[in-house]
């Protein structure tokens, strides 16, 4: 019973270790058709409901009547428009050693607004941005 | 050490770097940035934007006017469902309408919706679907009832269009149309 409750939670720290963020908040919602689409590997997911877990290598797209709003875990806010993707290129956040910390975003379409959290502070250079057309970069 | 605490959070709110933009612009509101295109960097810092474009380098920043970031804050406005408005004009002398379009232009509306409809000797300007927020300090009365049809929860799924006579006209841009 002991390994079985042990292996339980071993299982979700796991789960919940390899996400990098929640969609905390935006316009998303079943019944009036506002989906969101996650691209995982071969997987294809849509998103009906706040509180989905975003993991590294994920693209995020909305559509016509769905925006989002994404809270990584080293509090970076995403917010992406109508018709926008979002991929997460390269993530990595280790709150103990900050010089491995590394955040490449790609927004191929679509509208963004980011706000930068704690590896944008403590490694600005190692924080990206990538457009369709051009590149940005904090400056420390 | 809550205090300290306290003070360690608010000043890395006050660190954080706060972009927003589209394909088309990049603009800072909180931080400095440095945006890359076909081999230039430009330095743009907080309160600035820059433009870009396919195979451009990215324009000098220059300080955020009004109107710039109209469709960047429809667009990211979470709460925010259809707000738009249909505007019509009345008919007058093409010179004149070319006038208006280019003051709507300076205040943020973006050309492609401006349209310019030629009858016979007059022309009709046609505001078509823009972001009702980008009227909301060029027609400030329109605005006010397109917010008060909104609130009506039967007129959801509905756009409102309104049509602007003359009189109106000369107080908000005056100008004489007839």
């Amino acid at each position: 019973m002991i390994k079985i409750i042990t292996l339980f939670f071993i299982f979700l720290s796991l789960s919940y270790g390899s996400s990098i963020g929640t969609i905390t908040s935006g316009k998303i919602d079943r019944f009036e058709h506002a989906y969101a689409l996650v691209t995982r590997g071969d997987q294809v997911i849509t998103v009906e409901d706040l509180g989905f877990k975003i993991k590294k290598n994920d693209t995020i797209k909305t559509f016509r009547k769905s925006k989002v709003k994404i809270t990584l875990k080293d509090n970076t806010i995403i917010k992406i428009g109508r018709r926008s993707t979002l991929k997460i290129e390269k993530y990595l956040y280790n709150a103990n050693n900050s010089e491995g910390n590394i955040a490449n975003l790609k927004v191929e379409n679509g509208t963004f607004q980011i706000k930068t959290g704690k590896i944008g502070d403590s490694s600005p250079k190692n924080f990206k941005i990538k457009t369709k057309f051009s590149t940005i970069g904090l400056r420390g | 050490m809550r205090y300290l605490l306290f003070i360690i959070l608010f000043v890395s709110n006050i660190l954080a770097t706060v972009i927003s933009g589209n394909q088309g612009k990049v603009c800072v509101l909180g931080g400095s940035i440095s945006v890359s295109a076909g081999g230039v960097s430009q330095n743009v810092n907080s309160g600035e934007i820059t433009f870009i474009g396919k195979n451009k380098t990215p324009t000098k920043a220059r300080k955020i006017r009004n109107g710039d970031l109209n469709d960047i804050e429809e667009e990211l406005n979470m709460s925010s469902s259809r707000r738009f408005i249909y505007l019509k004009f009345p008919n007058m002398e093409y010179k004149i309408a070319k006038k208006i379009r280019s003051k709507l232009i300076r205040k943020g509306i973006k050309r492609s919706d401006i349209k310019l409809v030629k009858y016979s000797t007059k022309t009709r300007i046609k505001l078509k679907k823009i972001p009702l927020s980008s009227i909301r300090k060029i027609y400030p009365a329109h605005y006010k009832a397109a917010i008060k049809f909104y609130k009506n929860p039967k007129n959801n799924k509905r756009t409102v269009s309104y049509k602007l006579n003359k009189k109106q006209l000369q107080i908000y841009h005056k100008m004489n149309v007839y």
